[in-house]
């Protein structure tokens, strides 16, 4: 049977929906708000360290492997994503979407509206923006601060 | 009297379901599937339309919603936050009176003024300030901190200043939204034959 495990310091949200026939893995300190879903369908997930995951954003495993996702990552309203490999310290930005078979790497901020195709390589400490996805590299990198701000507020409204 | 039944020229009436909406006593009326968080924060003046599947942040902030507005499904209407040295806090979101969301919008402006047409699928940065009679159309995504003048037409990703606007606008979007909220009415059960014959006796 699948199973859900889910750290002691990681708060879930009620209406958030987690399922699937595959083991999902929740690390200490994210927090998972309401109207999310979780969904190990063909693989199990695993989720880092002190993740945001926000509302209407989804999480889908359609593939035989394990997804990794990593520490610090801040998924922002709407985003999908369907990767198995995601770094840490990304930020993903409103209605982004990451197919199967990209790699993200760490550092990295993918900005709204943004579809990476499968196939696709986005190195460490880039930025996808713009209709054209356009890249380049960042200058100075803010989001391991910006997560923790937002991590810290939000662990103290809602619960 | 009224126009003639059946004419042409007038949009036809769309009929909803008691049971999953609620209309209040300014006239709203708001569907059950919505999800409004912190609701004692939200404040809505009368006879705006909000659709299953629209989520309401109030919780992080307070949300003030004008009169006639139409905020269509799935979308999301969120406060943004403002970070300071040490912390990070959210501030107020107002939008004003005759708005028109669109589906599966994002908004997470600081000010949305009056007569503003958002179109579907659309991402409203933070912090952002539309000033009124202002067009968005879909799938635009505005950058944090823009500030859009009025009479404007934004577009594009990130959002640009792609066309202009005549000073009719605002009749245009009072219209729209008017004539809306009078064809949005409640489906009525139909009265049995047997009471009509009663009461005419």
């Amino acid at each position: 049977m699948s199973k859900v495990v889910i750290d002691k310091s990681a708060r879930v949200a009620r209406r958030a929906k987690i399922k699937g026939d595959f083991d999902v893995e929740i690390g200490p300190g994210t927090m998972i708000n309401n109207d999310c879903k979780i969904v190990a369908s063909k693989g199990p997930i695993k989720i880092g360290a002190n993740c945001l995951i926000e509302e209407q954003s989804l999480i889908v495993n359609n593939s035989d492997k394990q997804m990794v996702i990593g520490d610090y990552n801040y998924l922002e309203v709407g985003a999908r994503i369907e990767c198995l490999k995601v770094g840490n310290r990304n930020r993903f930005e409103c209605k982004s979407t990451v197919a199967l078979g990209a790699v993200i790497g760490s550092d990295c901020i993918i900005g709204a509206l943004v579809q990476i195709c499968p196939g696709d390589v986005v190195e460490d400490n880039f930025i996808v923006f713009g209709e054209k996805q356009k890249r380049r590299i960042v200058k100075s990198s803010r989001n391991l601060s910006d997560i923790k701000a937002a991590l810290s507020t939000s662990q103290a409204m809602a619960f | 009297m009224e126009k003639l039944q059946g004419s042409v020229i007038e949009p036809p009436k769309i009929y909803f379901d008691q049971k999953t909406w609620i209309q209040t006593k300014l006239g709203n009326k708001i569907s059950k599937n919505s999800l409004l968080y912190g609701s004692n924060k939200i404040r809505v003046l009368g006879k705006t339309i909000v659709e299953p599947g629209v989520i309401i942040r109030g919780d992080l902030a307070t949300v003030d919603l004008g009169k006639n507005c139409i905020i269509c499904e799935n979308s999301v209407i969120r406060p943004p936050d403002q970070r300071y040295p040490g912390k990070l806090v959210y501030i107020p979101l107002k939008i004003g009176d005759y708005c028109i969301i669109e589906k599966n919008s994002i908004i997470q402006a600081a000010k949305i003024a009056d007569f503003v047409h958002v179109g579907q699928n659309c991402v409203i940065g933070k912090r952002s300030m539309v000033s009124s009679c202002v067009k968005i159309l879909d799938n635009t995504v505005l950058a944090p901190n823009t500030v859009c003048p009025p009479f404007t037409v934004f577009g594009g990703s990130p959002g640009k200043v792609v066309g202009r606007l005549p000073p009719s606008f605002q009749h245009y979007c009072i219209d729209q939204t008017v004539t809306f909220y009078k064809n949005f009415v409640e489906e009525k059960t139909p009265i049995p034959s047997t009471a009509k014959r009663n009461s005419m006796k």
